[in-house]
């Protein structure tokens, strides 16, 4: 299938400057050396912690940025030397309440956005309504979006994102902040849209969305990719396909670290569930771990124990974990 | 062209929601019409009633248009907007060109509410001898402020703090293009840096028209429009280079 995206050893850096008299220069290696390809119609999601270079990887392939190495192309143009010829053919939905004019209505901002792509007048008169409904914002399309809620100014963003058809659209955490059903029905149309024929470029700190929409994620961290493959294939080549969780009310650091050092223990992750202690751990064999921690459960102060299902959060708290 | 009209319409309809903007439309002509109408009441040979509408019209005219300029650029940035304008389809300096646009035209307004307070509440005795070059000279203004407000736009664009700028742009351009005063009161070599400002020659050419004096219009007419010319190119030179400075820099989003 033809690529809609392809990057080759992609690199950012940034530099900043500080001091008056003696400036000191400050380089920090966003991108270094990203290479993967995007086919058309697929849904990729890019994952990571905060830092990781999600977002200036959106930037660079939505033309906002340079690169400062390696090449990317979108729809067969070069980002950085042909960026003229890809703007009118993508768009970008940055999560959160930003990029919109507050003061202005929800039509206005519509309208506006939708001139500023070229979308001819008879167009809009249909377009604009239509996207409104799509998102739910119908009712409230002339009132300004000051007075919207957190989620209202989401989805209005997701309206204005989708003004120009684009054939690759960015979502950069497009969630964030919307409650669960708005964030459902965004997942619902990002599935749409894709089944439509655009690409998207997902990045999320949600795994079950990532799990749900994308046919393949990258998990990226100190600007480089640990992992790339399909959701399955991520959980197999990180985890297996079981891992054990333990409660505990309480763990003394010398009990931790003989937990983490039992045979065949490959990665534990601690989470606080209220007053629990709550231990994730892969292994080599989830049964003979389970069984050994039931037999030391009183030794340990271990309130449960129990194998499940590995999910895509556990491969990606043991890629991202294992890089810090 | 349909996307620089939006914009100015977009700019005139935000920008009015705005109340500091209102009263540099509303209020300040009249602040500056009164401090004209003191300062020059009793000094002879001075047609204080042209200073009073013209000098004060122009003042909040510069006014509108740096503040809001740079008001706009830095509230694009806060708002994050900015960086998502970089990326449409529709070149930045046509989005920043409708915005000028739109302030320019609020100044105007800001010039219309000087000549009413002057001449309704002020009484100026305010004469327009020679109507048709009035109205070029309005035009003209308009093209030479398009000219500077794009230099100042593109500046702005790559400075993080443009309303800091904006401050110390205020007073002296209004001292050196003898908008408050006649020019001649300043030393030469102030005179000579006030010609490098549009609004010297908007002032020069508003006042030649008010008064009937082509002999003086033209020439006035000729500098402002050779200076918003100039600044204008100067201005398209430095969008380019600004434009690619912020992508490789990376910093359009921070503020």
């Amino acid at each position: 299938m033809e690529s809609a995206i392809e990057v080759t050893g992609l690199l950012r850096e940034y530099v900043t400057e500080t001091g008056f008299l003696t400036r000191r220069r400050h380089e920090v290696q966003a991108l270094r050396g990203i290479s993967f390809d995007v086919r058309r119609g697929e849904i990729f999601g890019v994952l990571g912690p905060n830092g990781a270079g999600k977002t200036t990887l959106i930037k660079i392939l939505s033309t906002m940025l340079s690169p400062s190495g390696g090449s990317a192309r979108v729809l067969g143009f070069d980002v950085h030397s042909e960026a003229k010829r890809i703007r009118p053919r993508i768009n970008v939905i940055f999560g959160g309440e930003r990029s919109l004019y507050w003061r202005l209505t929800g039509s206005d901002n519509m309208r506006y956005f939708s001139d500023l792509y070229r979308v001819p007048e008879r167009e809009q008169r249909h377009r604009i309504p239509e996207l409104l409904e799509l998102v739910g914002l119908q009712e409230k399309a002339d009132v300004r979006v000051e007075t919207y809620s957190k989620g209202m100014k989401q989805r209005l963003q997701i309206a204005r994102g989708l003004v120009n058809r684009p054939e690759v659209l960015y979502l950069d955490e497009p969630s964030i902040g919307l409650d669960p059903i708005a964030a459902a029905e965004l997942r619902r149309i990002v599935a749409r849209l894709a089944d439509q024929g655009t690409t998207i470029i997902l990045t999320t700190h949600y795994m079950f969305e990532a799990e749900q929409l994308c046919r393949r994620i990258a998990v990226v961290d100190h600007g480089q990719i640990q992992a790339l493959d399909t959701p399955e294939g991520l959980k197999r080549l990180a985890v297996g396909q079981e891992v054990v969780e333990v409660e505990v009310g309480g763990l003394l650091a010398g009990d931790l670290a003989q937990l983490r050092a039992l045979p065949g223990v490959r990665h534990v992750a601690e989470t606080y569930v209220g007053q629990c202690l709550l231990l994730t751990m892969q292994s080599d064999d989830p049964e003979q771990i389970e069984s050994v921690l039931t037999g030391r459960a009183s030794q340990y102060g271990l309130t449960a124990v129990r194998r499940r299902a590995a999910s895509l959060e556990d491969a990606y708290l043991r890629l991202v974990g294992e890089a810090r | 062209m349909r996307a620089a009209l939006r914009s100015a319409a977009m700019q005139l309809k935000n920008t009015l929601a705005r109340q500091v903007i209102q009263f540099i439309i509303l209020i300040q002509p009249i602040v500056f019409a009164t401090l004209s109408y003191f300062i020059l009441r009793h000094r002879p040979g001075v047609d204080m009633a042209s200073y009073i509408v013209i000098g004060s019209g122009l003042i909040s005219l510069w006014s509108a248009a740096l503040f809001s300029s740079a008001g706009d650029l830095d509230r694009e940035r806060r708002m994050g907007n900015f960086e998502y304008l970089l990326v449409t389809p529709t070149p930045f300096e046509t989005i920043i060109l409708g915005k000028i646009v739109g302030n320019t035209l609020l100044g105007f307004g800001s010039m219309a509410m000087s000549y009413l307070y002057a001449t309704l509440v002020l009484r100026a005795d305010f004469a327009v001898r020679a109507p048709m070059l009035f109205v070029l000279g309005f035009v003209g203004t308009l093209v030479s402020f398009l000219g500077i407000s794009l230099v100042l736009a593109s500046a702005f664009t790559l400075s993080r703090s443009a309303r800091l700028i904006v401050n110390g742009m205020e007073y002296p351009i209004y001292l050196v293009s003898g908008v408050m005063f006649p020019l001649t009161l300043l030393p030469q070599w102030a005179q000579v840096i006030g010609h490098l400002v549009p609004l010297t020659w908007a002032r020069a050419t508003l006042q030649a028209a008010a008064a009937g004096l082509p002999a003086s219009f033209w020439p006035a007419f000729w500098g402002l429009l050779g200076t918003g010319a100039l600044y204008y190119l100067v201005g398209r030179v430095m969008f380019d280079g600004v434009l690619r400075r912020l992508r490789v820099r990376g910093d359009a989003g921070v503020y």
